[in-house]
């Protein structure tokens, strides 16, 4: 990469610096308020007004004799997992408009006609684009992440540690959140292929759009279901139907790219023991990566880059 | 002398009109054209066209490059200025600057921070916060830090006062042209600049209806204040134009020799703005 291109990316995070910076740092704070909220409620508030003074660090001691160590580390992983998904899913919305204005924006406010006076080929700005998509938002994610579960991990010892509880016993040594975070950032690599279909028609949508991007990305599949009952005459979606899974399931990966049991009772943890050796699921997240459905999507993103960049070329509205 | 800019049948023709019809025209280097035309005659087309922004028909040659094919080469010698409203909003001054020294190799940033010094403009600042009038120094100073071959200015000083105008092309004229440089510029404020241009060119609805040098002007055309009684003499000159103005009447003629002219009346020079009048007929 050199140094023409970093300045492109240089470019687009100091107009969406709050989106694409900032989102995932103030996620993790917003999510250490409420870990503070639930632990003044339940270890203060409930101390102070039940009477019930020996109920946290009652239930401090059974997890710390009656837990069992593989239990406990199903608990904290889902936890970390779980709190990642919060991130996931903010971020994949940010990404997600991103996208959207990423062709539109400049040419609605005319600045376009700045950006093309400079020596930049159209498709340089457009993968350059795509690169903050999926790659530069994903990693800063992640760098959110690392520093907010830090903060959460560490909060919660002080929170035991401070009614009687052994942090180290209780949640420290029984996950290692190196490796959920290494695990983390693999996931990421998957969701750069398997939502480049996703991410290249909304660039599609916001080069073409000669106003509201929004209207041109979600119109399309939904005339096409319309369009297929009155020629078919039947309600019997077979060609739409394909699409729209595709759609589906690239929401779905985009908001939730991994399952977790995140159920705690009797069974699942007794699962947990003999079988599932992570709260997280990654088979899904593997059988993506081997599957039709990713290749062809990637070749589909492909193709609606390039169509992009075309339109980027031969577009020329931002004057009249 | 080199031709900068070859333009040989060049056509744009849009669903409902043609906004260039077989256009044939060339600028050569080291001279400062004024791009002239009424609303919808084509300039913007034209300048788009040069600046590889829009496809066309014809022939075009800017600086040796097909400029729809290699935009982002030619873009290297060739600078551009449209109205103050193009600058990102968004951005700071500062980041203006390193966006362009990222990208643009022929940039000098001690060249514009020097330029930017003698304005209120301050690197911390974003452009939204600027005045129309700092805008247009900051893209002036942008623009004159790069070496380019050939500059191209749409309307650059619309909306701006009377004061940052003459600023904005007197810096033009004192710290970047020269005659290894050339400048193509489309204005309504055409009294302000004539004393600058070394050329015309004149659109009338997608058709050159003039193309000439300011000392061609000088030595073709000229304006004869004629008083009533002689008037009718003076008309059988065929004046190309005739307006009232100050109980006499304006002629301006197209080829006849000054001392000829000067029997029926007082001599002037004729002004851009004149002859713009008389060549576009009823249009303008």
């Amino acid at each position: 990469m050199n140094a023409r291109f970093l300045t492109l990316l240089q470019r687009e995070i100091w107009e969406h610096r709050g989106g694409l910076i900032y989102t995932p740092f103030i996620v993790g704070a917003v999510m250490f308020g409420l870990f503070l909220l639930t632990g003044i409620s339940t270890f203060y508030w409930t101390d102070k007004f039940d009477g019930s003074t020996h109920m946290a660090e009652g239930a401090l001691k059974f997890a710390e004799t009656q837990l069992d160590p593989a239990q406990m580390r199903l608990i904290i992983e889902a936890f970390l997992w779980g709190t990642a998904l919060v991130w996931q899913m903010v971020m994949f919305i940010v990404v997600f408009f991103y996208c959207l204005g990423s062709l539109y924006d400049d040419r609605r406010d005319r600045s376009i006609l700045f950006w093309k006076s400079m020596p930049v080929s159209d498709m340089e700005t457009v993968l350059s684009k795509l690169v903050i998509a999926v790659v530069i938002a994903p990693i800063v994610m992640l760098a959110g992440l690392i520093v907010g579960q830090i903060v959460l991990i560490v909060s919660s010892g002080a929170l035991v540690a401070m009614h009687g509880g052994n942090p180290w016993k209780l949640l420290w040594s029984h996950s290692n959140p190196l490796l959920m975070w290494a695990q983390f950032g693999a996931v990421q690599a998957v969701q750069a292929l398997y939502l480049l279909p996703l991410f290249g028609w909304l660039m599609l949508a916001s080069a073409f759009a000669r106003g509201r991007p929004f209207l041109w990305a979600t119109l399309p599949p939904i005339l096409l279901s319309i369009a297929e009952s009155w020629l078919r005459f039947t309600t019997d979606f077979t060609f739409s139907k394909v699409i729209w899974e595709f759609i589906a399931r690239r929401f779905a990966a985009g908001f939730a790219p991994i399952s977790i049991n995140a159920d705690f009772g009797e069974t699942n943890i007794n699962a947990g023991l003999s079988g599932t050796k992570y709260a997280a699921n990654f088979d899904d997240v593997l059988a993506r990566v081997m599957s039709i459905d990713l290749w062809v999507g990637v070749g589909i993103g492909i193709l609606f880059l390039a169509g992009a960049i075309y339109l980027r070329r031969y577009r020329d509205d931002a004057t009249s | 002398m080199t031709a900068v800019i070859t333009a040989r049948q060049l056509s744009k023709r849009f669903r409902q009109k043609t906004a260039l019809d077989n256009v044939n025209f060339s600028v050569q280097q080291g001279r400062i054209v004024g791009l002239i035309g009424p609303n919808g005659a084509g300039k913007t087309t034209a300048l788009k066209a040069i600046l590889g922004l829009t496809p066309y028909e014809g022939e075009l040659d800017v600086l040796g490059h097909n400029p729809f094919r290699d935009r982002s080469a030619l873009m290297q010698d060739v600078s551009f200025i449209a109205d103050v409203a193009i600058l990102p909003r968004w951005i700071r001054v500062s980041e203006a600057i390193q966006y362009v020294e990222g990208v643009h190799p022929r940039f000098v940033r001690s060249k514009c921070e020097r330029f930017l010094a003698a304005t209120e403009v301050r690197p911390t600042m974003r452009v939204r916060e600027l005045s129309k009038g700092m805008i247009a120094q900051l893209h002036l100073a942008l623009v004159m830090a790069i070496d380019a071959r050939l500059l191209i200015l749409d309307e650059p000083t619309l909306g701006l006062d009377i004061l940052y105008r003459r600023r904005f092309y007197e810096q033009l004229l004192n710290d970047f042209f020269d005659e290894t440089r050339t400048i193509l510029v489309t204005t309504h404020q055409v009294e302000e600049i004539e004393h600058i241009l070394t050329d015309l060119l004149f659109i009338k609805s997608g058709t050159i209806a003039l193309s000439t040098t300011m000392e061609d002007v000088a030595q073709r055309y000229c304006q004869v204040l004629v008083s009533n009684d002689r008037l009718e003499a003076a008309r059988s000159m065929r004046p190309i134009s005739e307006r009232k103005l100050l109980g006499k009447t304006a002629l301006l003629f197209d080829g006849v020799p000054q001392h000829q002219a000067r029997e029926f009346g007082e001599v002037h020079q004729v002004g851009v703005a004149d002859l713009f009048v008389a060549v576009m007929g009823g249009t303008a």
